[in-house]
């Protein structure tokens, strides 16, 4: 049975070959079972549907191959249909027949690149009992008898009976119930089956079945998963050996381990986990890469907790979320997304430090739950390392399963360190591996040495730089300075061929970047010196990096080395022939011979000493001269050729004989050298010697003296042996030749160096070499070795012989002592070994040491320790010294089978087998399995109280009588003691390990433990326990390899109290409550040693010995401060937040993300009769009366983001309508999404009604006003009426006067009127103003002509009170600008009439500014509309109005500008007015942009201001402008037409008729009336009628209006074909913009009413200009007491151009010009009456043109405008010489008055 | 030249003597013309830095003189700047204006200010 290296070709057919992807496959296949399973099976097999093995692997235990060999291979193919049959996933098989062996076999089939392959894994079992044919007594014998009742007595626990052969036999009702079974499908089954175990699994069950066959009952904790039940249970399992039905059989009661409040499953629980995270950790380093960790720790995780799937993320940092790499368990890819991106908030996780890893868990477990995709509860387990996150476990729980959630999250937190530490590791591991691989390798190859270094240090030193220096590599970076590295003289050294300071040169290079190449020698780590040629190089390490300079080495020693040769090769030349003339000169002998022997020099003496010519010497053989003995000359020739030259070494003293010429033998003592070459070669040797006959002639002496002690010396039992002083034998006695075993022909060759022991030569000699110096040299014990190589221990004396002085001989008696060092040996091993056990360090140390000490009792070059379990199913070859005999390695297991070894440990007794007996063995088949026979083999089995636990087994290969039946005893002596060392070594590495493995957990993580004893004394506590508490002077913490250790004694009588005194009696009751076997679970506040507030979550558990005593609890703290804090810090502001909540008197309300109400205020009782509880979870929409108002609400606050002041009407409780207004926001939760809104709901409903009442008052208000404004613009014309009358009647008045008396009733009469009307107008303005019917019209202006007009109609009743009246103009206000003239001077005229009215004396003076224009950059920027009006209207102007009059108190100045306000109702009688001046003044100044404002004059008296907006105009479009408006200005010239026009006058009002027909006969018209439309129709059809020049149209008619007479006139004209004659319009309606309309509805021109016969000349003038007019005397004019006015020249030139004339020219000048104009002007205008007369029109425009211009540019406005007049006449096409003829006239007649009346002597006259 | 030479074409005495007072005021050289022909002719017979030139005068008015300047075949003739000045703005566009080659008009009666204003930027 010996083993073939292929264990499945001798046996089965070769199998087919498969292809290469199959084979790929399958190996795939075994790769994935190594990785998924946690079952190591003895063999994994591949195989092809067709039952072809593709690929199989071997567990590397013992035996795989064996087992492979003898059992699976033909087993797999004898039940090759088994294969591909829907075999049992699990279960037993049948032992082969041929073969005892048991087989756990599994098979999975799996798919693999589309090959289906069937996996099978099998494991060896140890046979059953039953199968055994146990020699030993039945120990079944007196087993107690169990009956069916008996089993189902038990109502508790599970309790089943299960047979030998591993099937139920019966099972209670507690098991049927929990295995959701019914008996017949328990009883008579296997409970593999039933249980649905591993391999494995099985394997421990029968191990527990079998051994509560033989020992008392076993107990077992089970992790057992229920059917149909997702959480694993711990089960306590006793097994115990009964009777059952007349057959032995095991009973089990199970006990389910569900109550977590029972504090021994809590223990249990905990000591479960503690195992649990301990075997996951412990096979951390197993696996080469996180993610296979991972992965079985998520299996693990899945089989073993509550957990019944999970997956694995991998985290990308690059885009945030977390990839699935692989789930496990229960549907969890439903659940658990292919990929998770993280949001903003859990992102962060990334960069989250390991302490609030636990944190970081609940995020993400609430990331994953808000994905909605499960309902399962999860745990998640981030893993990290340092400073990021690598990896996600997420585990999914059963839904209700919160009893274990506790469990697992303490499971987790105890193995996420060690996973995150292993994480770290492949992190960095990673990095290294690839940034510094390709480098190294680049690096690490150069031929030349490199060394990096920052001009001190050596960073970094390649393989070949080490070896050129003599270093290892990591040497190299710890040498302090580059420098170093020079020879320590090399800077002294004046002759160094190196350069002064190489370290400034590696400066140098390092700053400037400079290479420097040199030749010097470095030192070498042995302190030679290395001649290298160095080459400096700047290196820079990445773009920013360190300069560093790159040194490298070339070995330049060869070069050095050839050149310094050459030169020893002179210096040896030369010392050679120095020393044979030192020789030469010599009282010695000298001879030199060469390597033939050749004599190459003799000297005198030696010539003289031997008899021999110097000539007759040289050139001739030394010993052929020398020797004369031919049979001594052979055997000194070999010596010579073979021993001297061709070691090249020789003794350096010799004595040798040589023969004279005279043929005297002389026996002579050389010293001897060799003469060597360059190259060490000996080519030489010198001979200097003395001739020492004599002294040898005392032990020739001797020697003759030798035969009479011969006798005594040979029968001597001891070994006597007699040395010369080289320690040659010079005889040896028989005694001595048994012994040792030489020849006698072999002494002569030995000396005693080469017997004696190498262990004690060294002594020997020692000992010698004093004997022959004189000392004493008392006992001699060495060992010698025989011939065949074995030690001899010899102890005895020596003595020395002396002859003149010099020691001749030696002499040592020895006695032969071997056999009772042997037994002394064996007796100290014995000793040894015994003390091996406590003092080796680890098992492999003791191994070792029981070899050694072994091998100095026995020959134990192949020795071998194997070592079994109790149960014998495994072997494991613990020790082995070489080839094993057994197929496995060190360390490694095989099952238990047939070997060698198997048969020592049957026998039980020592054995000593020799080849033929193991040949005979093997034949018979007891024996088999070894792998190759050796000659003889001892063995003896290693026992231990009975108890076999292996075997020592010694094997020689080549010599069968190595080993002795003494021998056998000597291992039987020992191997009790080699056992019980084994043992007990075995065992207490085994605690060591367990004790480590419980340290690392006891040390790991960030928890406090401790445990202490019933009088609550500390008896062990852990590193952070010792951190926290102890002061770091104290001693338990100031020692490093003690802190933080788990102490049987710790030796301090710290009282754990003490420590945290603060909770004294909490401490106590709960260590009293867990002494009395509570686990308790509590927080503490605690004050740390730096007085900072801490809180710890405390665990107490009793720690139950396994006899169920308590004799310590051990306690976990963790520091839970940050969570306790913010937990205080939330209660007190929940505290907080609740007062003020309940004291709300608005409702507070708050809702969840679907707007259902999740928190209420109380107050919604008291706003709306609700009870807050009752509408939790109510939504929002319930309460809005409207669903679509709710819908405004909500989108407002999702656009928003909030709501302000949002009204909506609710319903109450008792269904009334409510007015409400919600103030309310949206909640953001962590990842910006909404998830809910708060809000106060405030019932405005009272507020309503009020604000209800006020709208509907107001709204009264405003209708009110409105028919009082309707009312009051309906007056209008109303008043106007009349007025026309009473105006027009006073002026015809006028024209009849007759006295003064009546002229001044007239006067009074009129001005009453003015009054009237100008109240009139002010009423009307302000109805239409507030009317909004007030047009303002924009226009340029001249402002100088304003404020000239203001003066105009001021200073004449400023000076009748004899009041300064004054205007000044600041210089940066422009001259024209655009606005409303009217309207500013409507305000100026007012706030002038105030002043005036309120002042007595003094004066009033108007001013006028622009007020700085705002400049852009302080503009304000949020109004772009205001901003372009600003633009616009760039310009704000301010007027003051200053007087020194009565003044205004500061209260009455705001009550001013309002309506009908007057200040002083006493004074009202003395002012007079309307009230109405300064309200309208307002109105307007707000109409024209600006403001208005009154402010104390300091100086008495009041000022009045106010601005307007405008913009400056240009000025040549404002006077062109001015221009077409001139027509105003000749409203001042009055005249009569001479012509009597006819003209048709059309009114209804009888009083209107006649004034205006009156007026009209004044002004020199024929007047015709018609009473109405249809009366004007007719008379401008009527053929007799005279052709009208003008028609003046009334528009207010009843019938027919005005505007519908004068379209149906023009229609009729145009009909006719006849020219319509003008329609001037006579209205009320004085509105600006009025004459747009009235032209537009087919007027011609209008006078506004109450009209004045001035304004009606003009207006026919205009329409008529042909009409010949004659002006009026202005003495009547000058008779009207409208004032000064009427003294002023008309024809005198405007002061103000006249000023800016004399200004340009001077006074002298400008009379000239009035000289020039009149000359040229008249002959003229004379030749121009000419032509007119003539006819030639065309020739008159030439010279009224130039007059038009030069009185224009003269300011003779008159003239000029008069001249215009007729100029434009004149251009009209038809104009006729009789058309103009009138106004040429008129130009004339004015020209000449001017030349008589402003004589050019004195032009500046009227000024 | 230190003093610019200006033409103004007026054929109202007063107004003439005005102006000229006006420029001279302001250092120019001042020469008169009463007609087109005598604009025509003073243009040729002397250097010329502005011309100030009414509209209404006899013989050839201002616009056609101007038109007749512009088309000179002597640059420097061509190109002298041209102010018009007219009482009757109303009836010339300012694209009359342009299309004759003026440089600037000012309306009558003249503004002393914007008269030396124009004739400073433009002569």
């Amino acid at each position: 049975m010996v083993a073939s290296d292929s264990p499945f070709s001798s046996a089965a057919p070769a199998p087919a070959p498969a292809p290469a992807a199959e084979q790929q496959a399958a190996a795939e296949l075994l790769d994935l079972a190594a990785v998924l399973s946690d079952v190591v099976p003895d063999l994994r097999a591949v195989f092809a549907p067709d039952g072809r093995l593709l690929a199989h692997r071997r567990a590397s235990g013992v035996g795989a191959d064996a087992f492979a060999e003898a059992a699976t291979a033909p087993l797999l193919l004898r039940h090759g249909p088994l294969l591909t049959a829907p075999a049992a996933p699990s279960g037993m098989l049948p032992p082969a027949p041929d073969h005892p062996q048991r087989i756990a076999f599994n098979r999975r089939t799996a798919t693999v690149r589309e090959h289906p392959l069937h996996l099978v894994e099998l494991t060896a079992l140890t046979p059953e009992p039953a199968d055994e044919a146990d020699p030993s007594p039945d120990p079944t014998a007196d087993l107690p008898e169990l009956t069916d009742a008996d089993v189902r007595r038990e109502t508790h626990r599970l309790s089943t009976v299960i047979g030998l052969d591993g099937v139920y036999r019966a099972a209670n009702g507690v098991t049927e119930r929990l295995f959701r079974l019914a008996e017949e499908q328990i009883v008579g089954r296997p409970v593999s089956q039933v249980l649905r175990l591993t391999a494995q699994e099985t394997q421990t069950l029968a191990q527990a079945i079998k051994h509560s066959l033989f020992d008392s009952p076993q107990h077992l904790t089970w992790w057992y998963r229920p059917p149909h039940q997702a959480t694993p249970v711990t089960a306590d399992v006793t097994l115990r050996a009964v009777r059952f039905r007349g057959e032995t059989a095991v009973h089990t009661l199970t006990r389910l381990l569900t109550d977590p409040r029972d504090p021994i499953h809590a223990a249990h629980l905990r000591n479960a986990q503690l195992e649990l995270a301990n075997f996951l950790l412990s096979n951390a380093n197993r696996f080469q890469q996180t993610t296979q960790l991972l992965e079985f720790v998520l299996r693990q995780l899945i089989a073993k907790s509550p957990a019944i799937g999970g997956a694995l993320y991998a985290y990308s940092g690059a885009d945030h979320q977390l990839v699935r790499e692989l789930a496990h368990g229960t549907a969890p890819a439903d659940a658990l997304p292919e990929v998770l991106p993280l949001r903003s908030a859990a992102a962060t996780v990334a960069r989250l430090n390991r302490r609030r890893m636990r944190v970081a868990g609940r995020i993400l477990s609430a990331e994953l739950a808000l994905t909605g995709a499960t309902t399962h509860p999860l745990a998640v387990l981030p893993v990290c390392s340092e400073d990021s996150l690598h990896y996600v476990l997420v585990l999914t729980l059963p839904p209700a399963a919160t009893l274990q959630h506790g469990w697992l999250a303490a499971l987790l937190s105890l193995i996420s360190d060690g996973l995150n530490s292993v994480a770290t590791r492949e992190r960095l591991r990673h990095e290294l591996a690839t940034t510094e691989q390709r480098y190294h390798l680049l690096f690490n190859s150069s031929a030349d040495g490199i060394l990096l270094t920052d001009g001190r240090r050596v960073l970094e030193a390649n393989q070949t730089a080490a070896a050129l220096l003599g270093y290892h590599p990591a040497e190299l970076l710890t040498i302090a300075d580059v420098a170093d590295l020079l020879p320590p003289d090399a800077g002294a050294r004046p002759d160094a061929d190196l350069p002064p300071g190489w370290r400034e040169l590696v400066r140098s290079t390092r700053r400037t970047g400079a290479a420097h190449t040199f030749e010097t020698s470095l030192r070498r780590a042995n302190g030679r010196e290395l001649a290298a040629e160095v080459r400096l190089r700047p290196v820079q390490l990445g773009p920013e990096g360190e300069a560093l300079v790159q040194v490298l080495i070339r070995d330049i020693g060869e070069r050095r080395r050839a050149d310094e040769a050459l030169l020893r090769a002179e210096v040896l030349r030369q010392s050679a022939r120095e020393l044979r003339n030192l020789l030469g000169t010599l009282s010695l002998a000298y001879v030199s011979f060469d390597r033939e022997a050749t004599i190459l020099a003799v000297n005198d003496f030696f010539v003289e000493l031997t008899g021999y010519a110097r000539e007759e010497l040289l050139g001739r053989n030394y010993f052929e001269v020398f020797v004369t003995d031919p049979a001594e000359r052979v055997r000194r020739l070999a010596y010579y050729f073979e021993q001297v030259l061709g070691t090249e070494q020789m003794e350096p003293q010799y004595e040798s004989t040589i023969t004279t010429r005279s043929g005297e033998r002389l026996i002579m003592r050389w010293s001897r050298l060799f003469e060597r070459d360059q190259t060490g070669r000996a080519t030489a040797t010198i001979s200097i010697g003395r001739d020492v006959t004599a002294g040898v002639a005392a032990v020739e002496d001797l020697q003759r003296s030798r035969a009479r002690f011969q006798d005594l010396f040979d029968n001597a039992h001891d070994l006597i042996q007699i040395l010369a002083p080289d320690n040659r034998f010079l005889s040896v006695n028989r005694a001595w030749h048994q012994t040792l075993g030489y020849e006698k022909n072999d002494v002569p060759t030995l000396s005693l160096p080469d017997i004696v022991h190498p262990y004690h030569s060294a002594k020997l000699t020692h000992q010698l070499r004093a004997l022959y110096r004189g000392d004493e040299v008392g006992q001699i014990e060495t060992v010698l070795l025989t011939r065949d190589g074995r030690p001899v221990h010899l102890i005895g004396s020596v003595s020395a012989q002396w002859q003149d002085g010099q020691v001749v001989a030696a002499r040592l008696i020895l006695h032969d002592i071997t056999e009772r060092i042997h037994a002394e040996r064996l007796q100290k091993a014995y000793y040894s070994i015994a003390n091996l056990a406590i003092s080796a360090r680890d098992l492999d140390t003791l191994y070792g040491a029981i070899h050694r000490d072994l091998s100095r009792l026995l020959d134990t070059h192949n020795f071998y320790i194997t070592l079994c379990d109790d149960a014998r199913t495994r072997l494991t070859l613990a020790y082995s010294t070489s080839m094993p005999i057994v197929a496995c390695g060190i360390g490694e297991s095989r099952p238990w089978s047939d070997g060698a070894t198997e048969y020592i440990i049957q026998q039980g007794s020592p054995v000593l087998l020799r080849r033929h007996e193991l040949e005979a063995m093997r034949d018979a088949g007891t024996l088999r399995l070894l792998l190759r026979l050796p000659e003889v083999l001892a063995g003896v089995p290693l026992t231990v109280g009975g108890r076999i636990i292996g075997a020592l087994i010694l094997v020689d290969y080549t010599d069968p009588d190595t080993y002795k039946a003494a021998d056998l005893d000597v291992l039987y002596f020992i191997s009790s003691q080699v056992a019980l060392a084994i043992d007990r070594k075995r065992n207490e590495v085994q605690l060591h390990r367990q004790n480590a493995r419980l340290n690392a957990i006891f040390e790991s993580g960030s928890h406090l433990m401790w445990s202490v004893s019933p009088t609550r004394r500390l008896t062990a506590y852990n590193r952070n326990f010792a951190l926290a508490f102890f002061p770091t002077d104290q001693p338990a913490t100031a020692d490093p390899s003690r802190g933080g250790g788990v102490f049987d004694d710790h030796g301090l009588t710290l009282d754990l109290r003490l420590v945290v005194s603060q909770n004294e009696t909490l401490w106590e009751r709960e260590y009293a409550a867990a002494f009395a076997g509570e686990t308790r679970q509590f927080e503490v506040r605690t004050v740390q040693l730096d007085g900072s507030e801490a809180w710890a979550e405390i665990f107490l558990n009793p720690i139950l010995l396994p006899d169920g005593t308590l004799e310590e609890v051990s306690g976990i703290a963790h520091d839970i401060t940050e969570k306790k804090l913010t937990q205080l810090e939330l209660t007190r502001q929940e505290e907080l937040f609740r007062g003020i909540f309940e004291s709300f008197q608005d409702v507070y309300y708050r809702s969840d993300g679907r707007g259902r109400l999740v928190l209420l205020s109380p107050s919604v009782e008291a706003n709306f009769g609700f009870c807050a509880p009752d509408l939790i979870g109510q939504s929002g929409a319930t309460f809005f009366d409207d669903p679509a108002r709710y819908a405004d609400f909500l989108d407002e606050v999702r656009r928003e983001g909030r709501a302000r002041g949002f009204e909506a009407v609710f319903r109450d409780a008792a269904g009334r309508p409510r007015d409400v207004l919600i103030n309310a926001r949206r909640l953001v939760g962590a990842d910006e999404r909404t998830i809910g809104l708060e809000g106060l709901v405030m019932d405005i409903s009272p507020l309503k009604q009020v604000q209800n009442d006020l709208m509907l008052a107001k709204q009264d208000a405003e209708l009110a006003l409105h028919a009082k404004t309707q009312f009051l613009a309906n007056m209008s014309h109303e008043l106007r009426t009349p007025m026309n009358g009473i105006i027009g009647m006073i002026e015809l008045l006028e024209h009849t006067v007759r006295t003064p008396v009546q002229a001044g009733y007239v006067e009074t009469l009129r001005r009453s009127s003015d009054a009237l009307l100008a109240i009139l107008n002010d009423i009307l303005d302000l109805s239409k103003i507030q009317a909004g019917k007030l047009a303002i019209a924009l226009a340029p202006v001249d402002l100088l002509d304003v404020l000239g007009k203001v003066k105009a109609l001021f200073a004449n009743r400023a000076a009748q009170k004899a009041l300064t009246f004054t205007s000044e103009v600041a210089l940066d206000v422009p001259r024209f600008v655009e606005t409303d003239e009217t309207r500013l001077l409507q305000i100026l005229s007012n706030l002038a009439a105030n002043a005036i009215k309120f002042t007595q004396q003094g004066g009033v003076s108007i001013t006028l500014r622009a007020e700085t224009p705002p400049s852009a950059d302080t503009a304000p920027p949020a109004d772009p509309p205001a901003n372009a009006e600003a633009a616009a209207y760039p310009l704000t102007l301010r007027f003051e109005v200053v007087d020194s009059g009565i003044g205004i108190a500061p209260a009455d100045a705001a009550r001013l500008f309002t309506d009908f306000t007057q200040l002083d109702t006493t004074s009202t009688k003395v002012f007079g007015g309307t009230g109405l001046g300064l309200s309208i003044s307002r109105q307007l100044a707000e109409l024209l942009d600006g403001s208005i404002g009154v402010r104390p004059n300091p100086a008495g008296g009041s000022v009045f201001w106010f601005t307007i907006r405008c913009r400056p105009a240009d000025e040549a479009t404002s006077r062109r402008w001015a221009e077409e408006h001139e027509e105003s200005r000749t409203r001042r010239a009055r005249g009569r037409f001479t012509e009597h026009p006819p003209v048709l006058l059309v009114d209804d009002n009888v009083v209107n008729q006649t004034v205006s027909a009156r007026l009209l006969e004044l002004l020199g018209c024929r007047v015709d009336v018609a009473g109405n439309g249809h009366d004007a129709l007719r008379r401008l059809a009527d053929p007799a009628a005279p052709p009208y020049a003008v028609v003046l149209m009334d528009i207010q008619m009843p019938e027919l209006d005005g505007t519908e007479t004068t379209r149906r006139l023009r229609a009729a004209h145009a009909a006719e074909g006849r020219p319509c004659p003008p329609v001037v319009a006579m209205t009320a309606y004085s509105m600006q913009g009025d004459a747009e309309r009235f032209r537009a509805e087919g007027f011609d021109d209008y006078v506004s009413k109450p009209v004045t016969s001035r304004e009606l000349f003009a207006a026919i003038r205009r329409r008529v200009p042909t009409l010949a007019v004659e002006a009026v005397a202005p003495k009547t004019d000058g008779a009207a007491p409208d004032g000064p006015a009427a003294s002023v020249n008309p024809l005198a030139p405007d002061p103000a151009v006249l000023a800016q004339l004399v200004e340009v020219g001077g006074e002298e000048f400008v009379r000239q010009l009035f000289v020039d104009f009149v000359a040229e002007a008249a002959p003229q205008l004379e030749q121009a009456a000419a032509d007119l007369a003539a006819g030639r029109v065309r020739e008159v425009l030439a010279p009224v043109h130039q007059l038009k211009g030069a009185a224009g540019q003269l300011g003779l406005t008159l003239l000029a405008d008069t001249a215009r007049h007729l100029e434009q006449h004149l251009r009209q096409p038809d104009t006729q010489a009789g058309d103009v003829a009138a106004d040429f006239a008129h130009l004339r007649a004015l020209f000449s008055t001017f030349a008589t009346t402003c004589p050019p002597t004195t032009p500046s006259a009227p000024a | 030249m230190a003093t610019p030479t200006v033409l103004i074409a007026e054929d109202s005495s007063v107004i003439l003597n005005l102006t000229k007072k006006i420029l001279e005021n302001q250092k120019y050289a001042v020469v008169l013309a009463k007609n087109g022909a005598e604009v025509m002719r003073q243009v040729q017979t002397q250097h010329l830095d502005g011309i100030l030139m009414d509209i209404n005068i006899p013989i050839q008015n201002g616009l056609e003189c101007t038109r007749q300047i512009r088309a000179h075949q002597d640059p420097r003739i061509a190109s002298i700047p041209i102010i018009a000045v007219t009482g009757n703005a109303d009836n010339y566009s300012e694209d009359d204006f342009k299309a004759a080659g003026v440089n600037a008009y000012l309306p009558k009666p003249l503004d002393f200010d914007r008269l030396v204003k124009t004739v400073k930027e433009l002569f």
